[in-house]
């Protein structure tokens, strides 16, 4: 057994003295033994192993400082002896074995306990296996960053295997070598922050201004200017590129929830009420699907939102058809009537869902594709879960436009929409036109409800905020046309953002409503009006 | 000869007033029959019922000697063969010139023919119609007698069995007017039936075999262009003289 240490000893030795710093082991205990002067010696030979020295150095090195600070080293004639996790062992060679009834323990000064401290703490952040002893030590650190050798912080950071505390000892280290006493380590510190422009870096950087360094030293103050000013403009690009992205991203979530109404309103003059229940339903889908997956299929549950799009489509495209078939096709001549049977709807379908599922929220998975972000330039982080609302709108919009312009149905559903007479005679099938296109409308509000699902509470009421915000899109872009509701949406998603953080949500809306009162007043066929629709 | 288009003993009413009243009319294969007679008379509304857009309170609308078409829906009828030009040039604003012959060819969602004869089909009717050059523009930008002659066109290109044009040459120029004869003369086959409301009475004399003059619903007179000329109910009521 012995012998086996002695030859790892060896071998860790030889691997050891590849490295810059050899470290005299026995030189070292016998300054733990010493006076407080040789103590502190000691304490900062120990720091100087966690920062350079070689892993088989760092490891015999960990347990005797973290001996030192819970004075369980014992100096007695033949050397020392720490008492550790593995039991009583001699320091040195790490054999067994007690100290003599003669030992002392070393005592830490005051100043020497902070050596100490911060020696263990960096042996521990480099060699503990443990990653919350490692985050605790960094803790320790951080408090005297500044002093402490660079060098630990490269090495922790190089070797950390945790990303987060990765990033967490990056930080330290930064903030250390601002804080610096070389002001060319500062200045280095200052280009490094100036990479990542946002507003932590700029809360770093801004107090420097009243460094006593920055009036001091011009070569300082130049550094810190430059670094302001690039901050400042890249948080600012962040920042109107943020704007953008959300508004884009809201302008997909009011198109998906408005593209199926474009259909039903425009093709079929049916003011449908019971719109965003539809949209409602297509979420009950989507979670009905991933139920159905966690039981049947838990590998495929995380895409769930994939396979969900199909299902969400029929099922509610189906109600719609059945609707169309049973209640709407009476009422064509009726606008009024139709308004108040689909409202009837609405509250049907709400009531009903609520028997069903039960009035609280439903608890979607939120898969890992619409998780995180990619940071870009400044605060704006380019987040999935908006991609993946802007990607789906795209992929809707590419689909319907595609269904519309290029296929028979599609022009059908066109011939029917711009003078039905006419479409009848010449042999299209009015009716089953009508009851298609009812369909797709509705199909395409349960897609609405999928894009919705994963960024909304899912609960019966969820469809009643969107059938709003569907008909604003709907009539600013003028009654049947896609283009018109793609506009709108970017256009009222847009608007909406930009005027949220100077006002609130409740104003924007206020104000971006009475902004549409206002066009529709100059303009009332909408932005993109078609004519020689069905009156 | 077969009767392509009976109209048998029809009324239709709307609220009190009576559009058609009894109205008895045998149109045969292979003949153009002109029916005119003053506004109100009843001409338009004869189309609707056999078109299917109104429906008769009595009476029949037999095609083709067998088929009953009184209660029909208009995207029967004309997938029957029966098809009609509106008074209005009725084209759909977002459909360029082709698309329109095409949607005419093969309405609905069934594909009937291949999409080469189909091409072909468009092609054909494009040339009759005298639009070849205009085949991809949109029908809005068209000009009036163009579209009219685009409404026929979507008409023929389903090869129908029972033509009815409502005003083809209303508001159409002197030459308009002469393309627009050449056409419907050529259209006449031995198994078509052409029906044409108009106004117009050298239009008329000129493509017609034979007149109906049709007054408050009812009908004053049938024969030839010159007889109506001559007859005296029909200048009284219509002509004038």
């Amino acid at each position: 057994m012995r012998r086996l240490f002695l030859i790892l000893l060896f071998l860790s030795a030889a691997v050891g003295s590849s490295t810059a710093a050899e470290l005299d082991r026995a030189e070292l205990i016998d300054r733990l033994c010493g006076d407080a002067a040789a103590l502190g010696e000691a304490g900062r030979s120990l720091m100087g192993v966690a920062a350079e020295g070689s892993t088989a150095d760092r490891a015999w090195a960990a347990p005797i400082a973290r001996a030192m600070m819970d004075r369980k080293l014992t100096c007695d004639g033949a050397g020392a002896v720490a008492i550790t996790a593995d039991g009583s062992r001699d320091a040195l060679s790490g054999a067994p074995r007690t100290a003599a009834e003669s030992g002392r323990s070393p005592l830490l000064s005051l100043k020497n306990r902070s050596v100490f401290e911060m020696a263990d703490a960096a042996l521990a952040l480099r060699s503990s296996s443990d990653l919350g002893r490692r985050a605790a030590a960094l803790r320790t650190l951080e408090r005297q960053a500044v002093t402490l050798p660079e060098l630990l912080f490269e090495s922790a950071a190089a070797e950390e295997s945790d990303p987060v505390l990765r990033a967490q000892i990056s930080a330290v280290a930064e903030a250390a070598a601002l804080n610096s006493v070389d002001p060319a380590k500062r200045i280095a510190a200052l280009q490094r922050i100036a990479a990542t422009p946002d507003r932590r870096a700029l809360a770093k950087v801004g107090p420097l201004t009243k460094d006593p360094a920055y009036a001091a030293d011009p070569a300082f103050k130049g550094a810190v200017d430059a670094t302001v000013r690039k901050i400042e403009r890249g948080i600012k690009i962040g920042d109107v590129l943020a704007t953008l992205y959300n508004g884009l991203s809201f302008a997909s979530i009011l198109f998906m929830a408005a593209i199926g109404l474009a259909v039903i309103f425009g093709l079929m003059g049916v003011i449908n009420l019971a719109q965003g229940e539809l949209i409602m339903i297509g979420a009950y889908a989507t979670w009905l699907v991933q139920e159905a997956l966690q039981r049947f299929a838990p590998a495929l549950t995380e895409y769930y939102l994939i396979i969900a799009a199909p299902v969400a489509f029929l099922v509610t495209a189906t109600i719609g058809i059945a609707l169309e078939a049973v209640l709407l096709r009476h009422l064509y001549r009726r606008p009024l009537m139709s308004l108040l049977a689909t409202w009837a709807v609405s509250l049907f379908l709400i009531n009903i869902v609520r028997v069903t599922f039960g009035t609280q929220n439903l608890n979607l998975v939120t898969p890992f594709y619409v998780t995180g972000g990619v940071p870009v330039i400044g605060d704006f982080i380019f987040t999935w879960n908006r991609m993946f609302a802007i990607a789906f709108a795209a992929v809707t919009l590419g689909l319907t436009w595609s269904l519309i312009r290029l296929t028979p149905l599609g022009l059908n559903i066109r011939a029917v929409t711009q003078n039905r007479t006419m479409a009848g005679c010449i042999g299209i099938p009015v009716r089953r036109v009508d009851m298609l296109a009812f369909g797709l409308g509705s199909g395409l509000a349960g897609l609405a409800g999928l894009a919705l699902a994963p960024i909304y509470s899912v609960n019966p009421q969820m469809g009643q905020n969107f059938i709003i915000d569907s008909f604003m899109v709907v009539v600013l872009g003028g009654v049947g046309t896609i283009v018109g509701t793609v506009v709108a949406a970017l256009g009222i998603g847009q608007v909406n953002v930009l005027i949220e953080p100077l006002w609130g949500a409740v104003a924007a809306k206020v104000i971006v409503l009475l902004m549409i009162i206002a066009f529709l007043q100059w303009r009332p066929e909408g932005l993109f009006a078609i004519k020689g629709r069905r009156k | 000869m077969a009767v392509a288009l009976l109209i048998d003993a029809v009324t239709v009413e709307f609220g009190s007033f009576r559009a058609i009243d009894g109205l008895s009319l045998a149109i045969d294969f292979g003949e153009v029959r002109a029916v005119i007679g003053p506004n109100g008379a009843g001409k338009t509304t004869m189309l609707d019922v056999a078109s299917g857009i109104t429906r008769a309170k009595q009476g029949r609308v037999i095609f083709d000697d067998a088929i009953d078409i009184t209660r029909s829906s208009e995207s029967d009828i004309a997938r029957a063969g029966v098809r009609r030009k509106f008074q209005k040039p009725s084209i759909f604003e977002g459909l360029d010139v082709r698309q329109h012959i095409a949607i005419g060819a093969q309405g609905g969602l069934r594909r009937t023919l291949s999409s080469y004869a189909l091409a072909q089909r468009v092609d054909d009717v494009l040339a009759e119609v005298g639009l070849a050059d205009l085949a991809l523009r949109p029908a809005s930008e068209l000009a009036h007698g163009q579209k009219q002659w685009l409404e026929i066109g979507m008409v023929l290109a389903s090869q129908p069995k029972v033509l009815m044009l409502d005003e083809p040459v209303a508001g159409l120029t002197d030459e308009e007017t002469e393309r627009t004869v050449a056409l419907v003369r050529k259209l006449r086959r031995p198994d078509r039936a052409i029906v044409v409301v108009e106004h117009d009475m050298d239009f008329v004399e000129q493509i017609a075999d034979r007149v109906t003059a049709l007054h408050e619903g009812r009908t004053l007179f049938e024969g030839s262009m010159q007889d109506a000329r001559a007859d005296a109910r029909v200048v009284e009521v219509y002509l004038g003289r």
